[in-house]
Order: structure tokens, then C-alpha cells, then sequence
């Protein structure tokens, strides 16, 4: 059969259609499906506004997606400045009428810098629970910043563990990516016993040093005699 | 009445030189200080943990009641008990590192009797925890059982350095 101009009309028609509905034809790298608040890019890496990931005003065309079928354009600018928080044991775990101490490290990301407040939140079984003073705001200024942690019990606190939580938010009111972080820390009245050397031992090692060394010098001058 | 100089004319006090520590050993004891202060900036929670367990066996094998509170808290016949860094003698095997340590020896060799001597010094320290405890648990004083049996426990080891030093403590005169 010989083609006619109908015929190849609609091959014509057919390519196209399934060079459209293919997300990967050659030269068009991006699906046709706008995401969401942006615009559809046009060209990997060219320019574009506003950026629908990360920040700043301009952003580059990149394309993204997890399936070959569902590639998807996106305005990725700059990344997004954040930060982390992290949460060093309390020090000593329990405490009678004393403070437990811990460090909240801030680590940033993508460059950021800026002051972050911390809340602090002391929660538990008993009442009246160990009291948890807001710790001092961090600055970051070259990658992290460290602020200290005071948790304190008095005679009145009641028995039992608690869960104290920092909570953290940086100057433009974002919390860190990692979320509020917490530790735990007991309240206990009972008397401890703390196991180690202290002041006796030392001075007991000095004591028997002296004896030492007087044997040792009165040895060596007799010996010098002789 | 003649006066009489209690030195020759000829000789010189200046000249004579008392016996003095050598710089050696002060370079030494300088690092043993520095050790020990870095060993307190860390919590050695691991440490404090395996102190806290051989402590609790010995006494639980000496028919103690014994029972883990937390990683660093033991309660042994009803008495809650602490575990701090001094417990685990660690302080002291740091800071005897600059005092054994044989220049004349490579790293390998020195790294070898490092560990032989962490493994006398955490034996020699499990011995004095635990008669401390069969101690206290007769009546004597936590005060006498823990400190005073801790000052000899650290006497002992400068003995132990002592012998097995290969520094002068004197500077030759």
C-alpha cells in the first residue's frame, strides 16, 4: 500500500504524542507538571525565580525526582541556613539538693550564624520537680556555639526521674532540624557514698611520700658516710 | 677572739651547687600534671561502668546484697554508691605514663608495657575497692576504708614507678 498524506499526518501525530507523554525525551529534561509555588523549569541549571527549595531570591533549574517517569523541575537555590542541637549527658545522673549540669552544643549548617534562645522543660512522675532555669542564648559565629545546661534540686523535690527538654529557636523563630533534644536526671535523698580518692587519699600519699623521701635521703647519707 | 671562716679562703660558695631535681624529671612531673587534667576532661563513662561492675561482683561472690542503680551508681547492702573518675584509678595510670615512659624504647614497646601496667593498676584497684568495702561494711569509717586505704593504693604506685623508672630525680652535680 502506497502512503498516502493522511498516513503520514498521523504517524507525524503519533511520534509527537509519544515524544510529549516520554518525560525524557531528548532536550526536555523537565516533566510538564509545575511543583508547587514555582514555575517549571526550562533548562537545567539556567535561571529561575523564585526558588521553590532552599533560599535567596534566585535559583538554578535542576531536576529533580526519584523515577525516570516522575522527573520534575525544581528552583533550587541557595541552601538554607540551620542548625542542630545536641545535648550532653547531665552530669552527675542523680542528684540530692545539687546541680546537674550538661552542655547543649550548636552546630550549624549551610552557613548559619545568629543567636538561638533555648527553653528549658523538666518533666516527670513527682512533684514538685527539679527546677530548670533557661539556659544562656548561644551565638554562632564560626560553626557552633556551646551554652550550660543548670538543673538544680532542692530538699522539696520530690523523688524520681525526670526528663528535662530543650527546646531551642534561632533569631528568625526556626527550630533546629533535629528537634527539641532531652536528657534525664533522678532526684535522690538517700546519702551516696562517693567511691575514689579524694582530699584524705591525697594527703595520706603525701604523707607516706615525705616518710619515703626521708628514708631515702637518710640512706643515701649513710651510705655517703661509710 | 679570732674568727675563723667556716670555708676555705679559696673556695668559692657560689660555686657550690646543692643537688637539685633534674630537668628531666621536671619535664615529667610538668606532663604528669597536664596528663592528669586532660584525664578529668573526659567522663570515662565506659571505665566507670566496668569499675562499678567488677566492684558489685566481687562484693555479690563476698555474699553482699548487690544491685546496679545506674551506669556509675551500685547499691551494696542498702548503700548507694558512686563511681567517680578517681575510682577508676585512671588518674593514675595517666598520669604515670610520663614517669614510665622509656625514650630509649620504641612506641611499640612503650604502648605493650602501658597496657601491662593498665591492667596492674585496674587489678591493684579492684584489690583496694573491694577491701574497702569488706571494711566499711565491719564498721570501719568510709573515711579510713576508701581515702586512707587510696592514699597507700597511690604510694604503692609511685613505688611501682619508682623501680621502673629510667629518669634521675637528682640533677648530677
Amino acid at each position: 500500500m502506497k502512503p498516502t498524506p493522511t498516513h503520514a499526518a498521523l504517524a507525524f501525530l503519533v511520534l509527537g504524542a509519544l515524544l510529549v507523554s516520554s518525560p525524557a525525551t531528548p532536550g526536555q529534561s523537565c516533566s510538564f507538571k509545575p511543583v508547587l509555588q514555582g514555575r517549571v523549569c526550562t533548562k537545567p541549571g539556567a535561571p529561575c525565580r523564585p526558588p521553590t527549595v532552599g533560599s535567596g531570591n534566585v535559583g538554578k533549574c535542576t531536576t529533580e525526582g526519584l523515577r525516570p517517569e516522575a522527573l520534575a523541575c525544581e528552583c533550587q537555590g541557595a541552601p538554607t541556613p540551620s542548625y542542630n542541637i545536641t545535648l550532653s549527658l547531665l552530669t552527675p545522673s542523680y542528684i540530692d539538693t545539687d546541680v546537674a549540669t550538661s552542655t547543649i552544643t550548636v552546630i550549624a549548617f549551610n552557613g548559619f550564624t545568629g543567636t538561638v534562645n533555648f527553653s528549658c522543660t523538666v518533666s516527670g512522675m513527682s512533684h514538685p520537680a527539679p527546677s530548670c532555669p533557661n539556659p544562656a542564648p548561644a551565638t554562632v559565629t564560626d560553626g557552633s556555639a556551646t551554652s550550660l545546661l543548670k538543673v538544680s534540686a532542692s530538699a522539696s523535690a520530690a523523688e524520681g526521674n525526670y526528663t528535662v527538654t530543650i527546646n531551642a529557636v534561632d533569631g528568625h523563630g526556626r527550630p533546629p532540624d533535629n528537634g527539641a533534644q532531652s536528657s534525664s536526671v533522678s532526684v535522690s535523698h538517700v546519702r551516696w557514698i562517693l567511691v575514689g580518692g579524694g582530699r584524705i587519699a591525697f594527703l595520706t600519699f603525701v604523707a607516706l611520700l615525705a616518710l619515703w623521701s626521708v628514708r631515702l635521703l637518710w640512706h643515701n647519707k649513710r651510705d655517703a658516710w661509710r | 677572739m679570732s674568727s675563723q671562716p667556716l670555708l676555705h679562703p679559696k673556695l668559692d660558695p657560689a660555686a657550690i651547687r646543692l643537688p637539685w631535681l633534674s630537668r628531666e624529671f621536671l619535664l615529667r612531673s610538668s606532663l604528669v600534671a597536664l596528663f592528669v587534667l586532660l584525664t578529668y576532661r573526659f567522663p570515662w563513662r565506659w571505665l566507670r561502668f566496668v569499675t562499678s561492675a567488677a566492684v558489685l561482683r566481687i562484693c555479690a561472690s563476698l555474699g553482699m546484697a548487690t544491685a546496679r542503680v545506674s551506669f556509675d551508681a551500685i547499691r551494696i547492702q542498702g548503700q548507694l554508691f558512686r563511681v567517680v573518675i578517681a575510682c577508676t584509678f585512671v588518674d593514675v595510670f595517666m598520669g604515670s605514663i610520663p614517669l614510665l615512659w622509656d625514650v630509649r624504647k620504641s612506641l611499640l614497646r612503650n604502648a605493650l608495657r602501658l597496657l601491662a601496667v593498665a591492667v596492674i593498676f585496674f587489678g591493684l584497684n579492684l584489690v583496694r575497692l573491694a577491701i574497702a568495702q569488706v571494711l566499711y561494711f565491719r564498721g570501719v569509717p568510709w573515711t579510713l576504708t576508701d581515702e586512707v586505704l587510696g592514699g597507700f593504693a597511690y604510694f604503692a604506685v609511685w613505688l611501682f614507678v619508682w623501680r621502673q623508672r629510667t629518669w634521675r630525680l637528682l640533677r648530677e652535680v
